[in-house]
């Protein structure tokens, strides 16, 4: 009995607590992405003769994210049934566009106007311990070539 | 090339959903689902254990109980297990020996157990005011031995305990809590099967006597005292006893059994010869 | 709408850009057919079931990267890249990424 009272806590906790995280997560992409909006990124490789090049760099932007507890209980259940996971398609959503702000964070602060060659890469870190294939935690890592353009 | 810088359109990486909505129409899924395969593998079990022959009920019953040796009894439980022996030999559908265990502790039930086991508590022995009245509850436990429901009940647990394993093995999920829940219920017998374990005490006690005074005692006992918290153990495990008060006086007056004068009993001090 | 996974679009003119676009979905099946590629992977040979299952989310995720383009107001994405992970136990997260244009 008290397994199934901490059990459903979880649930209430991470439902109430993770609705509220992703609803403010969401609040700052969208400021930041506005804010961050002169920042072009494209996921070519050639640079325009005209361009004026003065300084090209390597930037990256990374976050490892994890679902809250009521989520991961829905996407289970989710997984006997089968579908679309809505559950993580949010957490997806979520990591990967803070990814790429933290990449254009980093270029803006080395003064560049452009990231060109954007590759987005996802990864699975969950089962770390072993023992807990489904806990969803994954880490989104953003790169690209920053370029400063006179 | 110009850069044009546009905002991108909201939900379409995650379209907007209500994620409540879907986990409770996912559990209530599930739980239908459970449901249906629960009774159709427990209905499956049932089968499985009226074909079961005496020989491989015995093996199993060895797998999974605790063997009661008969020269080690209490002379309490002597006394119970000369009832017993006398009640079981008047059914022949019943196999093997049957062992009689007075378990000390206040609460008022009895239990059939694998292995041909009857476990009475010493607080039901208190209880009993006459032989008559006893002889209807080790009935009632010998009609469960009889229509072989305790494997059945044992079908059953093994049945969820697949489910649940398979579904929720490895994943965190539900908790052993909420396991054991289901678990428990599969042990209480199903109404129709406590129905006829009544019936056949019922017959036994009449056979045993001449008449069938007494059988319905203890259920009125158990009916007075459904407040009282010793009693609350039979109730989790037995169904309400005013109906089968009723039953078991319409079965009497259908079989035009006699009732007379009961065999009186008392054994108020088994409790505390226990200790 | 014109998908290339080049620079460009062969034999067109690009005359805006709109940055990057992407498209996301994650799947599973349900558990009898992970129950079947589990038992396929004794023998192994192709899990049909998850083929269809990543086909099925693979054009899931592009029409979802269109339909982000489209409301950007570009009629191509050049430069389409897929790349596929999973992120828990029978759930796997397609995702395709591009540059949304304009043509001429």
């Amino acid at each position: 009995m008290f397994d199934l009272i901490v059990f459903l806590s979880l649930i209430l906790l991470g439902y109430v607590f993770g609705r509220a995280n992703e609803a403010s997560h969401y609040k700052s992409i969208r400021n930041r992405e506005r804010a961050s909006r002169r920042m072009e990124i494209n996921c070519n490789k050639a640079i325009d003769p005209a361009w004026n090049v003065v300084a090209a760099s390597l930037v990256t932007g990374s976050t490892a994210v994890s679902v809250d507890y009521f989520k991961r209980v829905a996407a289970s259940l989710r997984n006997l049934f089968g579908g679309r996971v809505s559950a993580y398609e949010t957490l997806l959503d979520r990591a990967r566009r803070e990814a790429v702000l933290r990449m254009k964070e980093e270029a803006r602060k080395l003064g560049a106007t452009m990231v060109i060659n954007v590759r987005i890469e996802t990864s699975s870190i969950s089962g770390a311990k072993g023992n807990n294939q489904s806990i969803a935690c994954v880490e989104v890592l953003a790169s690209g070539t920053a370029l400063k353009i006179r | 090339m110009k850069y044009t810088y546009r905002e991108a359109p909201e939900g379409i990486n995650n379209p907007p959903t209500n994620h409540l909505a879907e986990a409770l129409a996912l559990a209530g899924g599930l739980f239908v689902l459970v449901v249906g395969v629960f009774f159709a593998l427990g209905w499956a079990a049932d089968r499985l254990v009226d074909r079961l022959s005496p020989e491989a009920e015995g093996r199993l019953a060895a797998m999974i109980s605790i063997p009661v040796d008969a020269s080690r009894q209490t002379p309490d439980e002597r006394e119970v297990q000369e009832l017993l022996d006398r009640l079981a030999r008047l059914l022949p559908a019943v196999k093997g020996p049957l062992r009689a265990k007075i378990a000390c502790s206040a609460e008022v039930n009895a239990v059939a157990l694998p292995g041909g086991t009857v476990l009475v508590f010493s607080g039901l022995i208190s209880r009993m005011r006459s032989e008559n009245e006893l002889a209807m509850v080790l009935g009632h436990e010998i009609g469960h031995f009889a229509a072989r429901d305790h494997l059945k009940g044992l079908g059953r647990t093994l049945v969820i305990m697949a489910l649940t394993t398979s579904l929720f093995g490895n994943q965190q999920g539900l908790p052993a809590s909420l396991q054991n829940l289901v678990g428990i219920t599969s042990f209480r017998f199903s109404r129709a099967q406590e129905e006829a374990a009544d019936r056949v005490g019922a017959r036994l006690v009449n056979e045993l006597y001449g008449h069938a005074g007494g059988v319905v005692d203890f259920f009125r006992t158990m009916d007075a005292e459904a407040h009282q918290s010793e009693a609350s153990a039979w109730f989790s495990t037995h169904p309400a006893s005013e109906k089968r008060v009723e039953l078991l006086e319409k079965m009497v007056a259908g079989e035009g059994w006699k009732l007379q004068a009961v065999k009186p009993y008392s054994d108020r001090e088994c409790a505390e010869r226990c200790r | 709408m014109i998908l290339t996974n080049v620079e460009n679009v062969p034999g067109k003119q690009i005359v805006e850009h709109f940055g990057l676009v992407s498209g996301s979905t994650v799947r599973s099946k349900h558990f009898g057919r992970d129950f079947m590629a589990g038992l396929k992977n004794i023998v192994g040979g192709e899990l049909k079931g998850y083929t269809e299952l990543l086909e099925e989310s693979r054009r899931e995720a592009v029409s979802r990267m269109v339909a982000m383009a489209k409301g950007l107001g570009a009629n191509a994405v050049v430069n389409v890249r897929f790349s596929t992970s999973s992120v828990a136990a029978g759930a796997a997260e397609l995702y395709a990424y591009g540059t949304a244009v304009r043509l001429e």
